[in-house]
């Protein structure tokens, strides 16, 4: 029986111990921290929790106009905001404690470094395995000028622990953590101001798909300062100001850094095993995950790969799969889909338009606006749309791009079908069911191969172009 | 055939936009047509440009969301924005009510190169109906 030591149990460690206990490994995690790591404590579960509570009080504000009467007040509490993600984060973090009792898995609580090349120390234990998973994750960046100090300018860490929520804030970082805290907090009732370095949010996202988000973020009220890289936050005046060189660019009650992530390859005996990293700190991986040391292999954030929790559970499984001699899949990170819980969510896979431009594809765009769907005017969010690049010689989807309501889940349309190098056609003639927003998938690639059932005719468009699409 | 009332007191443009002096030489407020806010139907909101934006003749500078579509406001004529009709930020519907009154959409500076000879007269504009399709 081969066995495997695992260094960190977030969603690649524990999925890692948990796939390789059933596949008939000896099982050692080991982590300081309870299991389920950044994603189950700081990251995606504890703001989801909000985003719902949040997606709830926008539908409550709205009542009128669906036709419902509340009497009363309506107010979010941020103590019993944070008293349901504590519970769920409690529950869930349970249930991966039980997963590792059911399969067996040896639990060690404490710090593990790596001795050498074959050995893990941790508390006064060593640990001899066949094989080691470096699954440590990754961290808040915030570089030393920020002056993070956890109360007044946090990360996304600190945030889950305020005792109680700012006035205003300022968020620096345009990412996913950026553009998912500035809706949940504008929905609290914070005054929000985003200080981007880029000129657009979600810069990672199809630019169509950001287009609207800053636009639904402008209609809310959200201030989003572009091109505007902050170099320093210091206290001033009542809070906090924003820095670019010597100029004061944004001030509010306090800050939240969310300028990226950076990974925990530090202080792991890394250099003892003889592993290396690259600039950014990443453990420097092939595509079958392993590191220079053969037998050590990192997944999830700790190979800056991808950043993603289910990219990370993805990775450990081939990574898992192949020191068990077992057969793999290669992860294909192409169609890993992104899923950002903003307000319109955003959904999307494979290649962007300017991806596909880059890389000299030929290809064709079909775009579906999701308010022309039934489904959308009855859940009253009408903003969005769905877009898919195809190839133009071939008929291969290239990617989907979704905004709005369900965009996180209609993804995995676009995803299965770009993991089975499928072609637009076989969307095509896949029915869909009335009245869903995965209609607009459909809908959006009968737009690229011609013509779509909805949409004005397409030879008429030039006459008619005030009707054009945006 | 539904009409459209098009006043003969501005120009044109063939996105159905039309462009009206102001007074002020090379000042020009922009709306769009009553057949536009038509098609377009319940306007819920419009997305102005920033005052300074420089905008470019065949270039979108806006947008307009309305209850069936969300379209691009492609801009007639190149030039400088004075101002955006800060009306809108909370009344869009004033394009539906008063598209070519209150409800105009942006107030911008010509170009000194800017040529309105390629816009067309309300004349020319309200014949184009002629061959399009009325509103559904």
């Amino acid at each position: 029986m081969k066995h495997l030591a695992i260094l960190g149990g977030g969603p690649a460690g524990y999925v890692a111990a948990s796939h390789a206990a059933a596949h008939g490994a000896r099982v050692t995690l080991i982590d300081a921290k309870p299991l389920g790591g950044t994603c189950l404590h700081q990251g995606c579960i504890p703001t989801k929790v909000l985003v719902e509570s949040c997606a709830l009080l926008e539908k409550f504000k709205r009542a009128d106009a669906f036709g419902l009467k509340i009497s009363g007040e309506l107010s979010a509490d941020w103590a019993s905001l944070k008293g349901r993600f504590t519970e769920i984060v409690s529950m869930l973090g349970d249930g991966i404690d039980q997963l590792m009792a059911d399969r067996d898995v040896t639990c060690i609580r404490g710090y593990g470094r790596l001795l050498d090349r074959s050995t893990i120390g941790v508390n006064d234990q060593t640990v001899s395995p066949d094989a080691i998973l470096i699954c440590t994750g990754s961290r808040p960046k915030a570089q030393p000028s920020f002056n993070v100090d956890g109360a007044k300018i946090g990360t996304s860490d600190d945030l889950l622990n305020w005792s109680d929520l700012p006035a205003s804030i300022l968020i620096i970082g345009s990412g996913i953590i950026a553009c998912e805290f500035a809706c949940i907090l504008d929905t609290l009732g914070v005054d929000v101001t985003i200080v981007a370095s880029g000129a657009r949010l979600m810069s990672s996202a199809d630019k169509d798909v950001s287009v609207v988000l800053q636009r639904q973020m402008r209609k809310r009220g959200i201030k989003v300062i572009f091109n505007s890289r902050i170099t320093s936050l210091s206290h001033g005046g009542s809070g906090v100001e924003a820095f670019c060189e010597e100029k004061i660019i944004a001030t509010a009650e306090r800050a939240l850094v969310a300028v990226g992530r950076e990974p925990n390859s530090r202080d792991i005996g890394l250099e003892r095993a003889g592993i290396s990293v690259n600039d950014n700190g990443d453990i420097v991986v092939d595509d079958l995950y392993r590191t220079d040391v053969p037998d050590i292999y990192a997944v999830g954030d700790v190979n800056g790969r991808s950043g993603l929790a289910h990219a990370a559970s993805a990775q450990a499984k081939q990574a898992v799969d192949h020191a068990l001699g077992r057969r793999y899949t290669m992860v294909r990170e192409r169609a890993i889909p992104v899923a950002v819980f903003t307000n319109p969510e955003i959904g999307y896979v494979g290649r962007s338009e300017d991806e596909a431009k880059q890389d000299d594809l030929e290809y064709v765009v079909g775009k579906f606006d999701l308010r022309a769907l039934g489904r959308a005017h009855a859940l009253g969010e009408i903003s969005g749309f769905v877009k898919v690049i195809v190839a133009k010689d071939t008929g291969h989807l290239l990617g989907l791009h979704a905004i709005g309501p369900h965009a996180s889940e209609i993804v995995h349309e676009g995803a299965l079908v770009i993991q089975k190098y499928g072609k637009a056609e076989g969307m095509r003639a896949t029915v869909h069911a009335h009245p869903t927003i995965a209609e607009a998938v459909l809908e959006a690639v009968e737009d690229a191969l011609g013509q779509a059932t909805h949409k004005p005719l397409s030879n008429k468009r030039q006459a008619n172009d005030v009707l054009q699409y945006s | 055939m539904t009409s459209f009332n098009i006043p003969d007191d501005r120009h044109y443009h063939e996105a159905h936009l039309w462009l009206k002096a102001t007074g002020v030489p090379g000042e020009y407020d922009v709306g769009i047509t009553q057949f536009a806010q038509k098609q377009l139907g319940k306007i819920l909101f419009v997305e102005l440009p920033v005052t300074g934006a420089t905008i470019a003749a065949g270039e979108p500078f806006g947008a307009v969301e309305s209850n069936k579509i969300v379209s691009d406001l492609v801009s007639p004529i190149s030039g400088t924005v004075l101002e955006g009709n800060a009306l809108l930020r909370n009344a869009a519907h004033l394009v539906n009510e008063d598209c070519y009154g209150q409800g105009w959409i942006v107030r911008v500076k010509l170009d000194p190169s800017a040529d309105l000879a390629g816009l067309l007269t309300a004349e020319i504009y309200g014949s184009r109906f002629a061959r399009i399709s009325p509103a559904r």
